[in-house]
């Protein structure tokens, strides 16, 4: 059952991409939407399966955002066109801030991979 | 609450004021929409906003301008819903990450696509957050402006009531004939005053659902 809750989310995240990719006046490019996908499953597979679906945004410039949020933990990844994609993290008690770019496509890094602990 | 009287552009808002913002081209997932609390990247200047003379992030005067005529000016695109609900008061006393300076909060003229200025009705309410763009190119300035958007959005709640708005129709008309009644306004005004009240009303009705779920 929560596999297929899980799979269900995916497939609406997928439309997701597709809607605002295509159309007449589409806020992210094709490429965008793509990269953000492979982003989005390699974040998946490096978490276990565990990682919930992004919350995720067109920005101003043709940027795709997604965010996870966690009472004090609040993560991002970027993906803006032409340029690496950004990790940010944020500890809303503490203020420790923590940022890296990411080569999509490339493995994600070990510090990456332990922010990601703190959202499953 | 008073209304405000519309400043002149970079002069600040007063204190306790309510402003939203209507993201350039935010176009949310539904998991985006099931937050309570706007992206970051809704904060996030666009390269025009860089090039602004004031360097500000636009906003509206809440008491000034109606949620639908922001979307309006801003070309009425479907796909752009999200409203996000703000104080000028929250913004001021976000905590910049040091040695950037805090967030303000000023009146900032109108402007129509074309350039030139937008005195339409509803344009009064314009302005706009400063301090966004500073820093300069560095990977740690980069970080210390998305933690600064990062806290403006935590300080910001998404409206329950999107735009444009989804208001029967029977509602706006009994609201409006009201305040025809009082008898002041132009029955266009009547009009934007009924589709505020009812506004509100529903956004506190919303509120109260939440509080009795918690």
């Amino acid at each position: 059952m929560a596999a297929l809750k899980a799979f269900t989310k995916h497939m609406q995240h997928r439309e997701y991409l597709n809607r605002v990719s295509t159309g007449e006046r589409p806020s992210i490019t094709l490429e965008t939407a793509a990269k953000a996908m492979k982003a989005w499953n390699a974040i998946w597979v490096a978490s276990g399966g565990l990682m919930p679906i992004p919350a995720a945004c067109t920005g101003p410039d043709g940027e795709m955002f997604y965010s996870w949020d966690r009472g004090r933990h609040h993560l991002e990844l970027e993906i803006i066109p032409g340029q690496s994609a950004e990790f940010f993290y944020r500890d809303r008690e503490t203020e420790q801030l923590w940022a890296e770019d990411y080569n999509i496509g490339e493995p994600l890094s070990a510090e990456a991979i332990q922010k990601l602990q703190l959202f499953r | 609450m008073t209304k405000p009287r519309p400043g002149s552009d970079g002069e600040p808002l007063p204190a306790g004021t309510l402003v939203f913002r209507i993201g350039k081209r935010a176009d949310p997932s539904p998991e985006a929409l099931k937050q309570k609390k706007p992206p970051e990247i809704l904060f996030k200047p666009s390269s025009d906003d860089e090039e602004s003379p004031g360097k500000r992030l636009s906003i509206w005067v809440e008491e000034l301008t109606l949620p639908d005529q922001g979307w309006a000016f801003m070309g009425c695109d479907p796909a752009k819903t999200m409203v996000a609900c703000l104080n000028v008061d929250a913004i001021r006393a976000i905590q910049p990450p040091k040695p950037f300076d805090p967030l303000g909060a000023e009146w900032e003229q109108a402007m129509l696509p074309n350039g030139s200025v937008n005195n339409l009705l509803g344009a009064e309410g314009h302005a706009g957050i400063t301090g966004l763009l500073q820093g300069g190119n560095g990977k740690m300035e980069s970080k210390r402006r998305k933690a600064l958007r990062s806290k403006l959005a935590d300080a910001a709640e998404i409206s329950p009531l999107p735009v444009p708005h989804n208001l029967p129709e029977e509602h706006l008309r009994v609201a409006a004939y009201f305040i025809h009644e009082k008898g002041k306004g132009s029955r266009e005004a009547n009009w934007i005053s009924a589709v505020r009240q009812l506004r509100r009303a529903t956004v506190q009705a919303h509120k109260q659902q939440e509080e009795q779920v918690v």
